[in-house]
Order: structure tokens, then C-alpha cells, then sequence
């Protein structure tokens, strides 16, 4: 069937980037400003222990902010749509916009972040882009899927 | 799965192109050429400005990935699939909105999201989908959208202007061959030009009160409060020159260079599941003795589907027994109403009477 044979070139996919069979824990969108990307900063009781609060609501809130700033609307945001209408949408074909811009800088926040606080202590945050922006997946890398609290 | 054979959902789409280049080329091959002998370069100048407007924004509207949320894989969240209801329930600038789980997609359709039938994705702030670009509007490209019925307006009221222009000036010679393609071209616009106006004044309505097709036909905000509208000033101007959302269709774009290396990038001692031994002894417990797992109490569907899953993730060759939801699925998406051209055209017509009175 070939809702099954896409279930299986997303799990190649993912044995190739990701560790496999770990506890994971996913941090929800925040809708209650729109729809505008932000993640929720509530501490999930499935890292007591593993982190400290404050470096887990610091990376969020970091993360949170460069959504911000990528949706900000803005004179240049103004300029860049403008440049685009004019020179029949041409040059976006040669030049990233602000939110690609924005984007990359995420993701090389969030391996930094890795690197420097997360991988230290066991754990390991998956950019959210690659879960379409909808959650933030942090795997506990030294616990099985098996010990899942509830 | 598309709701109609693939053959039939490109002819609107082929109809709108053919029609669109078909009467723009007789213009520019036979009225506007006496037009430019009399009037001077301005007039085709002018016309191919906006008909290269139209063309751009048309096929941006056609080819650009709408704002797809991509399916969610099937280790996120399992044990939501049981336990959790079909809807949830969040504040939004303190009103309440719904957000209903997609069995398609694995995942609740986050708000203005909705599932597009035809082209069995998730589309991020959904309009409608849209026969005649062949393609759903949503968050991504509702702005070329939005331009192509502008500078499609102007487009045909220009063109009709010069032709009326160019018949009125030549009514002694009505049985020259541009005199007569001028009337025909006039005429296929008389006819179409009433509901695309009114497309586009509708359009015109829902940009500046912030709101979607979607959300129009469906009346989700009827007597309501809309939580999303900005301001009618600072609705256009997000529309028209806000940020340009990115492609999340394919995240390597973004990860590409800095991708996750077990090996180099974790110093830390990780005890993930290495060896076959120890996956063997682990699916030996799930099947033989569940009730050993933490999960006794619960259901034998649960049961199974966790372990599956779980040995899933483990274990990418025996993602065949996962009892997927994926049967039920396209039944239930198909039965979603989704608002079509068709029912955003009567209803701008409607809308536009409503203008006029």
C-alpha cells in the first residue's frame, strides 16, 4: 500500500539523522498570539533533573526570538517585496530573503546549543523546521523509549 | 489521493492559460497595432508591463508549494492516537479555537490549517484550493494570488478599453479583421469579467478584514471576533509586503551543513539501543509477556501499537505490521468540505450585489 512504503522512506530517513529508539519529548507550538511561530517555554516535567530550567527557557526563548524577529514586519521586509515586484520576482532566485535568512541562523543556534549545553548533559534538540515547525523534539539520549513515565 | 483523475483536474487549470495568452496575443498582434501607429509606443508598453505582471503572479500562484505542513513521522506522539480527542482546544488572543487532529497528517491541524482534499496536505493558513491555478492558496503564495486577480483586473479592463477605443474609431470599417478580432476579444471579456471583479472585490474584503476564504464560506467567525485580524491597514500590509514565508517542504535546505553526527558531536556517554541482541530481547518481551510493560493497565490496542511503534523506531524493517491509521484516512479527508473557486465565486457574486445595493 502506499501509505506504507511512505511510512518506510520516512523511517529510513530518519534511522540515517536521528538516534534511534530514545525517550523523546516534544515541545508544543504557543498559538495564544496567532499563528505566528513560537514554542512554549514550559519547563516538561520529563527533563527534571537532566537540565536546569533556566538553560532549557533560555534556548526556547532564544529560539522563540528569531521566530520573532524572521515575522517582524518591517521597512525592509517593505523594501524586499517591492525589490522582488520590480524586478519581476527575479531576484529572489539569487538572494535569500529575511526569514531564509533567519531560518539558517536557527539552525545553527540549535547546533550550537547542542553542542555547548544539550549534548553535555545527555540530551539532544532537533531543529523544529524538521518537524515542519509544528513541534520541538528533544531526545533523552541515555533513556529507552521503554521508561516513558506515563 | 486526488479527489478526480489527474487528466481532469489540469483542464481548468489549461482552460484559464489558454484563454488568458490566447486573447492577450490577439491584442498585441492586431488591434494594438494600429493602436501603436496612432497613440505611439505607450500603449504597448503599458500593456505588457501589467500583462508580465499577470503571467508572473499567475504562475507563481500555479507552481509555488502553497505553505505544505509535511506529514508527521510515526514516532512523534504515539500514545496521543488513542487517549487523545479529536479535538483540542487553544486561546488564541483569549478566543477559543479548535484545532482538530488530521488522521492524514498524525498531527492537530494547527489554527487556519486545513487539510486540502485534493492535494492530501495540510496547507498552512488555507484559502481554498483553487481549480483554475491548479494549485490550494494558502499562506504561501496567497499574496500572488491575491496580485494575479488585481493586475488580472486591470489587465482586462485596459485591454477592453483599447478595443472599444479601437472599434469606436474604425465603426465606418467594422469588416476589417481588427475591428472584428477587437469585438471578439471584447466579447469573451464582457463575459468574464463580471464574476472576476467580483472575485476580486471579495478578496479585496477578506484581505482587509484579515480573514480566508476558508473562514468566510465556513462562517467561522460570524457575529464574532476574529482573534487573527490585525487592523484593517496592518491586514493589507501583511498581505502585501509582510515576510515571505520560506518552503518547509524540505528542511535539508536549512539543515544540510549542520547535520547531527552521533559520533563527532556527542562527547557524552549515550546508551542508546546498539546491538540486534538487545532489540531481539526487547521485542521478545513486548509479544510474549505485555503484561510485563509499563503498559498492563491499558487496552491490547494500545499495547500492540505502542510496541510496533516502538520496535519501529528501533527496528526500520518491520514497519509493515504497524497498524496504521492510513486505511480510514482518505475517506475521512475526502469528506471535508473544502470551498472551491466555484463556491468563493458565487459568493462574490452575492457579495458584490450586496456592494452595489
Amino acid at each position: 500500500m502506499a501509505t506504507n512504503a511512505n511510512h518506510g522512506t520516512q523511517l529510513e530517513d530518519l534511522a540515517s539523522s536521528r538516534p534511534p529508539g530514545c525517550l523523546k519529548v516534544f515541545i508544543q507550538r504557543d498559538y495564544s498570539e496567532g499563528t505566528s511561530v513560537k514554542f512554549q517555554a514550559k519547563f516538561p516535567p520529563e527533563l527534571e533533573g537532566k537540565i536546569e530550567k533556566s538553560a532549557f527557557e533560555n534556548t526556547i526563548n532564544d529560539i522563540n526570538g528569531m521566530f520573532v524577529e524572521a515575522e517582524k514586519m518591517s521597512c525592509g521586509r517593505y523594501c524586499e517585496g517591492c525589490l522582488g515586484c520590480l524586478t519581476a520576482y527575479l531576484v529572489f532566485f539569487c538572494m535569500e530573503t529575511h526569514y531564509e535568512q533567519m531560518m539558517k541562523k536557527v539552525t545553527k543556534y540549535v547546533a550550537e546549543q547542542n553542542e555547548r549545553v544539550w549534548n553535555p548533559r545527555g540530551l539532544l534538540i532537533t531543529n523544529p523546521i524538521e518537524r515542519g515547525l509544528r513541534v520541538i523534539e528533544i531526545s533523552l539520549l541515555t533513556e529507552p523509549a521503554t521508561t516513558r513515565s506515563q | 489521493m486526488p479527489s478526480c483523475e489527474p487528466k481532469t483536474r489540469f483542464i481548468p487549470a489549461t482552460c484559464a492559460w489558454t484563454l488568458l495568452l490566447a486573447c492577450t496575443t490577439l491584442f498585441f498582434v492586431y488591434p494594438c497595432v494600429s493602436l501603436f501607429s496612432r497613440w505611439g509606443i505607450c500603449v504597448p508598453v503599458y500593456q505588457g508591463v501589467v500583462t508580465l505582471f499577470v503571467v508572473l503572479n499567475f504562475s507563481l500562484a500555479t507552481f509555488m508549494d502553497p505553505g505544505v505542513i509535511p506529514k508527521a513521522s510515526t514516532d512523534e506522539d504515539r500514545d496521543d492516537d488513542f487517549r487523545a480527542p479529536l479535538y483540542k482546544n487553544v486561546e488564541i488572543n483569549g478566543i477559543t479555537v479548535r484545532m482538530k487532529w488530521c488522521v492524514t497528517c498524525q498531527f492537530y491541524r494547527p489554527p487556519r490549517c486545513s487539510h486540502c482534499s485534493v492535494c492530501n496536505h495540510c496547507i498552512e493558513t488555507f484559502d481554498h484550493h483553487c481549480p483554475w491555478v491548479n494549485n490550494c492558496i494558502g499562506r504561501r503564495n496567497y499574496r500572488y494570488f491575491f496580485m494575479f486577480l488585481c493586475s488580472l483586473s486591470i489587465h482586462m479592463i485596459s485591454i477592453f478599453a483599447f478595443c472599444l477605443v479601437h472599434v469606436l474609431d474604425r465603426t465606418e470599417h467594422l469588416t476589417e479583421v481588427n475591428t472584428i478580432v477587437s469585438m471578439v476579444v471584447m466579447g469573451v471579456i464582457a463575459l468574464l469579467l463580471i464574476p472576476i471583479l467580483g472575485l476580486t472585490g471579495f478578496h479585496m474584503v477578506l484581505v482587509s478584514r484579515g480573514r480566508t476564504t476558508n473562514e468566510q464560506v465556513t462562517g467561522k467567525f460570524r457575529g464574532g471576533y476574529n482573534p487573527f485580524s490585525r487592523g484593517c491597514c496592518r491586514n493589507c500590509c501583511f498581505i502585501l509586503c509582510g515576510p515571505q514565508y520560506p518552503s518547509i517542504k524540505r528542511p535539508a535546505k536549512y539543515v544540510g551543513r549542520y547535520k547531527f553526527k552521533p559520533a563527532s558531536s556527542s562527547p557524552a556517554p549515550v546508551s542508546t539501543i546498539t546491538s540486534q541482541s538487545q532489540v531481539r530481547v526487547y521485542m521478545d518481551n513486548g509479544v510474549q509477556a505485555p503484561n510485563s510493560t509499563a503498559y498492563s493497565q491499558d487496552t491490547a490496542g494500545l499495547i500492540t501499537q505502542d510496541n510496533v511503534s516502538t520496535v519501529h523506531v528501533i527496528w526500520p524493517d518491520v514497519h509493515v505490521f504497524y497498524p496504521s491509521a492510513a486505511p480510514a484516512t482518505s475517506q475521512v479527508s475526502l469528506a471535508a468540505p473544502q470551498p472551491t473557486c466555484a463556491s468563493s465565486f458565487a459568493l462574490a457574486v452575492r457579495l458584490s450585489r450586496s456592494f452595489t445595493q
